[in-house]
C-alpha cells in the first residue's frame, strides 16, 4: 500500500515536468518571414538581406495581413540573417517563406549558388521556395512596395509566379530544389522569373517581366515577356496564355487565341560534327477574340489563322533561340542535358567544347496549331 | 516458462521492417546518383546467397540461436570468443541506429534538445520492447509494417505530380566499379544486417522453412527500399540525391497539394521512429542473448537494461559529429565483413562439414 502511494506521488512529480514542450515557440516568439531579398554591397561585398515580415501587431480581422521590412547585413548570408536579430524582438522564422529574390548586382556577380546552398542547408527553409530576380536596382526595391491585392508583396509575387504558366505563359516556376538540380546537372543553364516595379494607378506595384537568363551562376541577361513565352514553348512549360495574330494578310493584329494545351517534343541529330535540333510544338487553342464579321465555322478562315499562327510560333521561337545562342551563349533550353541523358558518350565528347558548340547548333521549329473551339460565337 | 514462437508471417514482417528501418530515411547509398536503383538490384546478387547461408544455418540447427550454435560447434572457449564478437556487433549496431535516429531528429526537428535526452527516451522504449518478450515484439512489427507501408504509399501518391521520369536518364552512366561499390554498400547496409536475426532463431519453429522465411523477408524488404529509392530519384533528381543527407525527408518536404496538403514530412519521421525502434530492439535482444550466453545467465530479459545503457553510452561516444556518422558508412561496409560474412560462413562451412562427417560415421558401424 505504501509503495503504491509513493509511486503515485512520484508520478505526480514527474507529471509536473511534462507540462511543456522542449524548444516550444509560440506565435509571440517568432517573426514570420514572407519573403526575402538578397543583395550584394558592391563596395564591401557584404550581403544585404531584406526580409518582409508579417506584422502581427497590426494584423487584424478587418485590416488583413500587414507586412514590414527588416534589413540587415553580414559577411555571409547566414551572418546577415542572424544580424537581423540585433534589431528584432524575436528570431526570424523561415518555415513560411515563399519567395527568394536575388538582387541584380548579386545575380551578376555570380553568388546565387552560395545563396541557394544556404537555403538548402538550413533546416527551416523549405525546398519549394520560388526564386525571383529583381530587375530593379536591388531586391529590396521589390519588397519595399505593397502588393496590389495582398498587402504582403511576397505572397503576391509567389501567386503571380504560380499562376503564370496557366494564365499568361511568360515565366517558368523554378523552385529552390529544381534550381539546385539545374545548376548541378550537365548541359543545362538556369532561367528564373524576373520582376520589376511599375506604376499602377497611384501606387507602385510589382510586375512580372519575363525571364532572367543565367550562365553558370551568373546573370547574363533578360528575356522580355514577348520572348520568354517562346522560351516556354521550347522547353515545354507552357500551359496557357494568349497568342495574337491577324485574320487577314494585313499586318493588323485582330485575333486572340487562348492556349489550352501545348506539347513540345525535342529531338536531335549529330552528323559530321553538326548538331541539329528539331523542336516539334503541338498547340491546342481556342478563338477568344476576333474582328467582327468573320464566319468562325468556315474552315478556310480557321485554317489560315492556324497557319499564320504556326508560322509565327516557328519564327519567334527560332529567333529567341538564336538570341540566346548568340547574345548569352547559355544553354537554358537544356540541349546539352538532352544529349547527356540520351547519349552519354557523345556528351562526354562534346562537353569540353560545349560553349563553342552551343551557338552553332541548328534549330528547326515545327509548329502545329489546332483550333479546338470558338467559345460562344459562331460568327463574330 | 514456455518458449515463445513466431509464426511465419510475423518473422517475415519483422525482417522487412528491420531492412526498411533506417534505410528508408537515410536513403541508402547514393554515390551512383540516378543509377542507385541499379545498385540496389545488383546488391541482391550478394545479399541472396548470404541470406541463404543464414537460413541454412538455421536449418541445420533448428530452434537454436547463433550463440548456442557457436558453442556446439567450436566448444566453450572459441565459441565464447566468437559470441563476444557477435555480441559486440549487435551492441554497436544498436548504438549506431540510435545515433542515426537522434542526429536525424536533432537536425530536422528539435535542434536545441540535447541528443542524450532523445536517446534515453528512444532507448527506454526499446528496453520495454525487449523486456516484454518476443511475442509483443512481433505483434508490434505486424502493426507497424502496415503503418510504414501506408505512409510510404501516401507520400508516393502525393508526390505523383512531381515525378519526372527523365531523372532516371542516362541509365548506366557510371562504370561497373562505381555500381559494384554502391551495391556493396547497400549489401552491408541494410541487407546483410539481417544476420542479427540469427540471434533470435531459437524462436522459429522447426516446421517453418527458414529458407522461405529469410528469402521472402529479404526480397520484400528490398522491394520496399527500391520503391523508396525510385521515388527519391524521380522526384529529387541525381544532383539533389547526391547532396542530401536525408533524401526521403526532403522529398516529403516538396509535397504540396494545392497549398492544402503540405508539410507532411512528419510522416517520414514517423516512419523512421517506427522502423528505428524495431531495429534497435532487435539489436538489443540479440546483444542481450549474446551477453546472457557469455555469462551463463538463464534469462536474457534480466540484463536488458544494463545492455541498453551500454549502447546508449556507446552511441554518445562513437561519433563526435554528424559528418563522421555519414562517413562511417564507408568504413562500415568493411568493418561489418567479419560479422556479416566471415562468422556466418565459418559456422556454415564447419557445420556442413560436421554433418557430413557424422553421416559417414553413422554409416560405418553398419
Amino acid at each position: 500500500m505504501n509503495k503504491k502511494i509513493v509511486c503515485l506521488l512520484l508520478s505526480l512529480i514527474l507529471l509536473l515536468s511534462q507540462t511543456g514542450c522542449w524548444s516550444y515557440r509560440g506565435l509571440n516568439e517568432i517573426t514570420i518571414i514572407a519573403g526575402i531579398g538578397i543583395d550584394l554591397d558592391p563596395k564591401t561585398k557584404d550581403y544585404l538581406v531584406s526580409c518582409e515580415i508579417i506584422d502581427l501587431t497590426s494584423t487584424g480581422k478587418e485590416s488583413g495581413t500587414k507586412a514590414k521590412l527588416v534589413e540587415s547585413r553580414g559577411k555571409t548570408v547566414m551572418d546577415a540573417v542572424r544580424n537581423a536579430k540585433k534589431r528584432l524582438l524575436n528570431k526570424l522564422y523561415w518555415g513560411n517563406n515563399e519567395v527568394l529574390i536575388f538582387g541584380n548586382e548579386l545575380a551578376k556577380s555570380g553568388d546565387i549558388g552560395n545563396v541557394i546552398n544556404w537555403f538548402l542547408t538550413d533546416a527551416e527553409c523549405r525546398e519549394t521556395v520560388c526564386l525571383v530576380v529583381s530587375q530593379e536596382k536591388t531586391a529590396k526595391d521589390l519588397l519595399s512596395i505593397y502588393g496590389l491585392d495582398n498587402s504582403v508583396v511576397a505572397f503576391e509575387i509567389k501567386k503571380i509566379i504560380a499562376d503564370d504558366e496557366n494564365v499568361v505563359g511568360t515565366m517558368e516556376n523554378v523552385q529552390l530544389f529544381q534550381a539546385f538540380s539545374i545548376l548541378n546537372s550537365p548541359g543545362r543553364s538556369l532561367a528564373l522569373p524576373a520582376f520589376r516595379d511599375v506604376k499602377n494607378d497611384e501606387d507602385i506595384v510589382a510586375e512580372s517581366n519575363g525571364e532572367a537568363v543565367f550562365k553558370g551562376d551568373k546573370l547574363v541577361g533578360y528575356l522580355p515577356p514577348e520572348e520568354s513565352k517562346y522560351y516556354l514553348f521550347a522547353v515545354d512549360e507552357i500551359h496557357g496564355g494568349i497568342l495574337t495574330t491577324s485574320s487577314t494578310d494585313e499586318d493588323q493584329t485582330d485575333v486572340s487565341l487562348e492556349i489550352s494545351k501545348s506539347k513540345t517534343k525535342n529531338s536531335y541529330s549529330y552528323e559530321n560534327g553538326q548538331l541539329k535540333f528539331t523542336i516539334k510544338i503541338e498547340t491546342e487553342v481556342a478563338v477568344d477574340e476576333m474582328k467582327p464579321g468573320v464566319d468562325l465555322l468556315d474552315e478556310d478562315t480557321l485554317e489560315k489563322i492556324e497557319q499564320r499562327e504556326q508560322k509565327m510560333i516557328e519564327e519567334r521561337t527560332e529567333s529567341v533561340i538564336k538570341k540566346v545562342q548568340t547574345q548569352y551563349n547559355s544553354d537554358i533550353f537544356g540541349f546539352g542535358n538532352m544529349i547527356y541523358k540520351s547519349d552519354v558518350k557523345l556528351w562526354q565528347q562534346l562537353e569540353p567544347e560545349w560553349d563553342k558548340i552551343f551557338p552553332t547548333i541548328q534549330v528547326k521549329v515545327e509548329s502545329k496549331v489546332n483550333i479546338v473551339n470558338t467559345s460562344f460565337l459562331k460568327h463574330s | 516458462m514456455e518458449k515463445e514462437y513466431f509464426t511465419l508471417r510475423q518473422i517475415v514482417c519483422m525482417i522487412i521492417l528491420f531492412i526498411c528501418g533506417s534505410s528508408v530515411v537515410l536513403g541508402g547509398s547514393s554515390e551512383a546518383g540516378q543509377d542507385s536503383w541499379i545498385c540496389l538490384i545488383m546488391s541482391q546478387i550478394f545479399a541472396i546467397p548470404m541470406v541463404m547461408i543464414y537460413a541454412r544455418i538455421v536449418q541445420i540447427y533448428p530452434e537454436k540461436n547463433i550463440f548456442q550454435v557457436l558453442e556446439i560447434l567450436f566448444g566453450k572457449f572459441a565459441g565464447k570468443i566468437l559470441t563476444a564478437l557477435f555480441t559486440w556487433y549487435s551492441l554497436h549496431l544498436a548504438a549506431l541506429v540510435l545515433r542515426n535516429f537522434s542526429e536525424f531528429i536533432a537536425i530536422t526537428s528539435i535542434p536545441e534538445t540535447p541528443q542524450l535526452a532523445l536517446m534515453i527516451v528512444m532507448g527506454l522504449v526499446c528496453v520495454h520492447m525487449a523486456k516484454s518478450g518476443i511475442e509483443v515484439f512481433v505483434k508490434w512489427s505486424l502493426v507497424n509494417l502496415a503503418a510504414l507501408l501506408l505512409l510510404m504509399f501516401l507520400t508516393i501518391f502525393l508526390l505523383f505530380n512531381r515525378i519526372d521520369v527523365t531523372n532516371f536518364l542516362p541509365i548506366m552512366e557510371h562504370d561497373t566499379k562505381t555500381l559494384f561499390a554502391g551495391s556493396y554498400s547497400l549489401f552491408a547496409f541494410p541487407f546483410a544486417e539481417t544476420v542479427l536475426f540469427l540471434g533470435i532463431t531459437d524462436h522459429i519453429r522447426k516446421e517453418d522453412k527458414p529458407l522461405k522465411v529469410f528469402l521472402l523477408g529479404e526480397g520484400l524488404g528490398a522491394l520496399i527500399v527500391l520503391v523508396v529509392m525510385l521515388r527519391n530519384i524521380s522526384v529529387l533528381g541525381a544532383a539533389m540525391l547526391k547532396t542530401e543527407n536525408f533524401p526521403s525527408y526532403s522529398a516529403a518536404r516538396i509535397i504540396n497539394v494545392s497549398e492544402f496538403l503540405a508539410r507532411v514530412e512528419g510522416v517520414i519521421s514517423t516512419n523512421f521512429i517506427l522502423g528505428g525502434i524495431t531495429k534497435i530492439s532487435l539489436c538489443l535482444i540479440t546483444a542481450c542473448k549474446g551477453t546472457a550466453s557469455l555469462f551463463n545467465i538463464k534469462d536474457y530479459k534480466t540484463i536488458v537494461m544494463p545492455v541498453a545503457l551500454c549502447s546508449i553510452a556507446l552511441s554518445l561516444i562513437i561519433f563526435s559529429n554528424t559528418m563522421q556518422m555519414f562517413n562511417f558508412l564507408n568504413v562500415y561496409k568493411i568493418y561489418a565483413i567479419p560479422f556479416q560474412i566471415l562468422i556466418p560462413a565459418l559456422i556454415w562451412v564447419w557445420s556442413e562439414f560436421k554433418a557430413h562427417f557424422k553421416e559417414k560415421k553413422a554409416d560405418k558401424p553398419a
